[in-house]
């Protein structure tokens, strides 16, 4: 009896620190990238898995980048320091202003795929708010959002967020509809469902997921699995997070110094057209071929905008409210010189402006409107990317928004 | 030294209070290694680090 108590007592001694620990102390994942950080800009394989994106927000703010999520899609695409340094993996990454961001997003990106995103994050995004960035050409006529929700779906996205608790089985069933009328296959959607473990196999499972290493971290880890950015580019890459960025004391920017800057940075990088086109663009004939093209999909039959898309950003905005997170909403613009030439005139565009912010308005969900900057000729290098001034201005938006006016938190 | 070992062998394998602290040891010992080797041996990782190439 009493080696019976001796034996009972020291596996109570090893197991409970550790069943009590397990969930707080580091994963094979976490010690992975604790020991490089890194990720600007998590490519497909990453910004698609919450555990990576979970494990990479931990332990990048264990090491003092204080980063919060912004959400978005191809305008984060990293540009070379000596291109558009206020690009804000350049500028809050080579600048110490106490905090930097997590670039989250992808192209094909749209509102279904944010709205899973936060209902699978939501317990694990600083601060509970974030920055989402929405595209006008996400709703075009020309665009496909049921063939970009299926190129850019995460099916462990949507696990998690069908476990969230806070999210309504009413905002569920909806997402639901939304996937299948996009394409994804109903065995996809609603098999987790089914899916009802007892208390042994409950059991079995958890101590099988307690001792399994077998899940190989090296594809979400590695770029070469990356279909959506071609990884020979070295600006697809992964970026390093460049080594002491949390050194010495945090400052608050210079944003006349910044914006001064870039006005002289945009000109000299768009010396070769007035309409504010980056020189390697315009000068291979990108914009040549872009003129030549648009008329082919840069038009409309019935209605300029699709319906499902602005669905799509209601229920991104159903998640935020029900989970708590509170986002600021940007409003990407399009570059005036180059589209007011096709059938999406000013007062067209005007037409998409007015409904999300109505949309925001209604719902009290904080917005920042860039339609006033269309013909700031660097306020965007291209068609629809921010460029030079036009980072400075959203770089304050999202310095304000998440440290406040002054700087202060 | 042999009487030592002769001395805990014959406590370990008694019924009393002091040969159930040594099980105790013993058990702890065993179950630590066991965990060690489960956890944190880094056993069947891959032997290149999958981010040397950034």
């Amino acid at each position: 009896m009493k080696r019976l108590i001796a034996v009972v007592l020291a596996i109570a001694l090893i197991c409970v620190p550790i069943a009590m620990g397990a969930p707080a102390s580091s994963s094979a994942l976490e010690k992975k990238i604790a020991d490089a950080p890194y990720q600007i800009w998590p490519a497909k394989a990453r910004s698609n898995s919450p555990d990576y994106v979970r494990a990479a927000i931990k332990q990048r703010n264990a090491q003092g980048d204080n980063c919060k999520v912004v959400l978005g899609t191809s305008e984060f695409r990293w540009v070379y320091p000596d291109t558009v340094s206020s690009h804000p993996a350049n500028f809050f990454g080579n600048n110490n202003y106490g905090m930097d961001t997590f670039l989250l997003g992808q192209p094909y990106c749209q509102d279904l795929w944010h709205a899973i995103e936060v209902g699978a994050l939501s317990e694990d995004i600083p601060d509970d708010k974030v920055v989402f960035f929405c595209g006008i050409t996400w709703f075009m006529d020309y665009q496909n959002p049921a063939k970009c929700f299926r190129l850019s779906f995460s099916p462990e996205a949507y696990a998690d967020l069908m476990a969230n608790p806070k999210v309504t089985d009413e905002t569920k069933a909806k997402i639901q509809e939304k996937m299948i009328a996009y394409g994804v296959e109903e065995a996809e959607v609603y098999g987790g469902e089914a899916k009802s473990e007892n208390l042994v196999e409950r059991i079995n499972s958890g101590i099988q997921e307690f001792f399994d290493d077998s899940k190989n971290w090296d594809a979400v880890l590695s770029d070469e699995e990356d279909d959506w950015n071609a990884p020979e580019r070295e600006l697809n890459r992964s970026r390093p997070v460049p080594e002491g960025r949390t050194a010495g004391q945090a400052q608050a920017p210079d944003w006349d110094a910044w914006l001064a800057q870039e006005k002289a940075e945009g000109a000299d990088q768009t010396s070769s057209n007035e309409m504010g086109i980056y020189n390697s663009w315009y000068e291979n004939g990108g914009y040549d071929s872009w003129r030549d093209g648009w008329d082919e999909w840069l038009t409309f039959t019935d209605e300029p905008y699709q319906e499902t898309e602005f669905e799509d950003f209601e229920l991104f905005l159903d998640v935020c409210e029900e989970t708590g997170i509170e986002p600021l909403v940007v409003l990407m613009p399009l570059k005036g010189a180059m589209i007011d030439q096709t059938d999406y005139t000013p007062e067209v565009r005007a037409l998409w402006y007015d409904r999300m912010k109505a949309i925001c308005e209604k719902r009290g969900v904080a917005y920042v409107d860039y339609s006033p900057y269309e013909y700031d000729p660097y306020f965007l290098y291209d068609m629809a990317h921010f460029g030079w001034t036009g980072w400075v201005q959203v770089n304050r938006d999202i310095y304000e928004f998440f440290m406040g006016k002054e700087g202060q938190k | 030294m042999r009487k030592l070992a002769d001395k805990i062998a014959e406590i370990f394998f008694s019924d009393t209070w002091a040969g159930a602290l040594l099980w105790f040891v013993a058990a702890a010992a065993l179950l630590a290694l066991l965990v060690w080797f489960l956890v944190y041996s880094g056993f069947g990782e891959p032997a290149a680090p999958v981010y040397e190439n950034f």
